[in-house]
């Protein structure tokens, strides 16, 4: 009983909009001797686990990659082909059960530890993050923030190197990011996007969905942290983040934290299940800090041609969020 | 795929690797044991290979609970309101003895209602908890009407990706006398539906087909037909995840036999357990159930549970059908393929 109710509140959500440090983030808490980061599982994107099969047959990215892994390593012990293939006999078979009750298997699994969960997707659509909250109001949630300019041009570097390897289909994940239409939430499943690429609308849009939605949470499960200060100084924030958990903050704790690299999920996985976090980060999971440069929403944007800088909301908000 | 007399060292090391070990176990017992699926058509020695292997003390045969008809059980429930065959007996005389530890009419009650408690669950998950329930034993389904149709022996695969599959099979000419003498008796109790798996069986494929005018009962096409569709279906399973016995062999030396299996599932094989297997009639499911889970298992087979090596009499592929009155005999394409499994 002591486990079931545990596992209700020791889910940890992190929050942001793709490119935004969240892979690096989670699997350094992740690290952390009291909790346990997954990839990406996209769970709360639907309702049940038959809708998120349906979801994944039509995805533009393997979708199913990270919980495969997940449930290969918690369930069956070791990421392999065969487990892998076992996982998904064991994710088959649940497919009448509700995608929190899968959350909830897992919290158990990693009990007394708490669950690391970062799946951008649920920032698209209000209802998704109310449905995280419904399903577990006990949950806390992480708003990482990421500075609109050094966003930007992680979305438009990695659809460059995206084109490098085909043509993009219009609905993949990355050109809605980069190609979003308007400062407005788009409530459609598929959006059109723009052939203006310019991912300041996605960044000002995805981090008001989360704003609007934590206005709902109550304030002490809440916590705002900008990713280039965890991954600029990773010690004071990280303590931050456990202190606010009430984890341990000893030498020991924030050390472990600052080696992402040694997640079960900071490597491609076997066949069947090669992904399930950012590619880049897969290819180089170690923390590197220098990433997180200084940043200003003064001057043009490069991905512009016209010269123009940040919208005035854009600028509004991320200054709201202590940016400069 | 592995035939029992084309034993491979390389294939029993790899499977012996997949056999769930202490470490795949988990407290909250997520992880179960992956089963044994044995595939065969009706009046295949299904049941009594099966309970045999069931006595095996690291494993645990069911009844025939026909599950993978259909995806869920609110479905399966569905379905067998509408079938003329006791679909459920065999889960019913399962759960009953599982779950409330004896299988008497009361129970039979509580088993219905834990059954239909569980509407909502996919019938892949019922099997896993029956499985959980069972481990660290591998629990063995037999549901013979599966085979009828593709799509149920690629549903078993979808939920169960690991499983291991034995393909049983019998003489075609062994087989079709035993499904006559079958309907022969089964007829005396009063004329069989056209839906009936035995009219089926004996009239493949015009009852199947819905074909207004029946034809000539002659059980070799259902007997080709449905070891296609098992073969068809194998093609996509890895190797070490099948294999394919003879039921002849198995019920004339049975000794070789179920040690070759259980050297296959990396089980033991030492004589006490060789020797355990040899009693298929101590199976909880050998002898008829009570009121309102009669069945479960072949009739033939609740009446005379025991192991008759007898019963694998020698046929030849050659010569007249007994059953056919125009003196026919197997059809060339039935004859390639039970050479294919090595008769003769």
């Amino acid at each position: 009983m002591q486990v079931l109710q545990r596992a209700q509140s020791n889910l940890l959500v992190l929050l942001a909009p793709p490119r935004s440090f969240t892979t690096i983030l989670s699997a350094m808490l992740g690290q952390h001797p009291q909790m346990y980061g997954l990839p990406e599982v996209h769970l709360f994107v639907a309702r049940t686990m038959e809708e998120w099969w349906n979801l994944c047959s039509k995805a533009t990215f393997n979708m199913d990659h990270g919980l495969l892994r997940v449930v290969a390593q918690l369930i069956f012990g070791d990421q392999t082909e065969y487990t892998v293939k076992q996982a998904m006999g064991w994710l088959r078979r649940r497919a009448h059960c509700s995608t929190a009750e899968i959350v909830e298997t897992l919290a158990q699994q990693v009990d007394p530890r708490i669950l690391v969960d970062k799946s951008p997707s649920v920032v698209y659509r209000p209802e998704f993050l109310r449905h995280i909250f419904e399903m577990f109001p006990q949950a806390r949630f992480i708003h990482l923030l990421r500075h609109p300019r050094g966003h930007g041009e992680s979305v438009m570097k990695y659809l460059r190197a995206r084109h490098q390897m085909g043509a993009v289909p219009a609905t993949h994940w990355l050109l809605q990011l980069a190609g979003y239409p308007s400062l407005s939430v788009v409530e459609d499943d598929v959006i059109e996007p723009s052939s203006d690429l310019d991912p300041q609308r996605a960044w000002y849009v995805l981090n008001m969905n989360i704003c609007n939605f934590l206005s709902s949470v109550p304030a002490h499960q809440q916590i705002q942290i900008r990713g280039e200060d965890a991954l600029a100084n990773p010690d004071q924030e990280l303590v931050r983040i456990a202190c606010w958990l009430g984890l341990r903050v000893d030498e020991e704790a924030v050390r472990e934290m600052k080696h992402p690299e040694r997640s079960p999920y900071a490597r491609y996985g076997p066949p069947g299940a090669h992904f399930g976090n950012d590619r880049n980060f897969l290819h180089d999971p170690v923390l590197h800090s220098e990433v997180a440069r200084p940043n200003s929403l003064k001057g043009p944007l490069s991905w512009r041609q016209d010269g123009s800088g940040f919208l005035p909301q854009v600028t509004e908000l991320a200054e709201q969020f202590g940016y400069d | 795929m592995k035939t029992r007399k084309k034993k491979t060292t390389a294939q029993l090391k790899v499977s012996s690797s997949i056999v769930p070990n202490g470490d795949q176990h988990h407290s909250n017992g997520h992880a179960i044991v992956e089963p044994l699926f044995v595939l065969a058509l009706p009046r295949s020695f299904s049941s009594v290979v099966c309970s045999m292997l069931g006595q095996h003390p690291q494993m645990y045969a069911l009844p025939e609970t026909q599950f993978f008809l259909t995806e869920t059980v609110g479905h399966w429930w569905k379905l067998a309101s509408r079938s003329q065959a006791p679909l459920t007996h065999g889960a019913l005389r399962a759960v009953a003895q599982l779950y409330f530890g004896e299988q008497t009419e009361a129970t039979v009650n509580l088993a219905r209602g834990w059954l239909m408690r569980r509407s909502h669950f996919t019938t892949a998950y019922l099997l896993e908890e029956l499985a959980a329930k069972l481990s660290p034993s591998v629990l063995i389904d037999k549901s013979s009407i599966v085979v009828y149709r593709l799509e149920n022996l690629q549903r078993i695969y979808r939920m169960f990706p690991g499983a291991r599959f034995l393909h049983l099979v019998r003489h075609p000419k062994g087989h079709g006398k035993s499904v006559m003498k079958y309907f022969r008796e089964r007829r005396k109790s009063g004329p069989l539906p056209r839906a009936h798996w035995l009219q089926q069986l004996a009239s493949y494929p015009s009852a199947a087909a819905k074909m207004k005018k029946p034809q000539e009962l002659d059980p070799q096409r259902a007997w080709y037909a449905l070891n296609v569709n098992i073969q068809e279906f194998l093609k996509t399973v890895p190797d070490n995840q099948k294999m394919l016995i003879r039921g002849e062999d198995l019920l004339s030396d049975p000794d070789n036999g179920l040690k070759e299996i259980a050297q296959w599932m990396g089980l033991r094989t030492d004589a006490d357990a060789i020797e355990q297997m040899k009693h298929p009639e101590r199976s909880p499911y050998a002898s008829f159930g009570p009121v309102g889970a009669r069945f479960g298992n072949d009739r033939f087979f609740l009446e005379s549970p025991e192991l008759r090596p007898e019963r694998a009499e020698p046929q030849s592929l050659e010569g007249p059908l007994s059953w056919r009155s125009d003196g026919y005999g197997l059809f060339p394409h039935v004859q390639q393929l039970a050479i294919q499994f090595g008769y003769r």
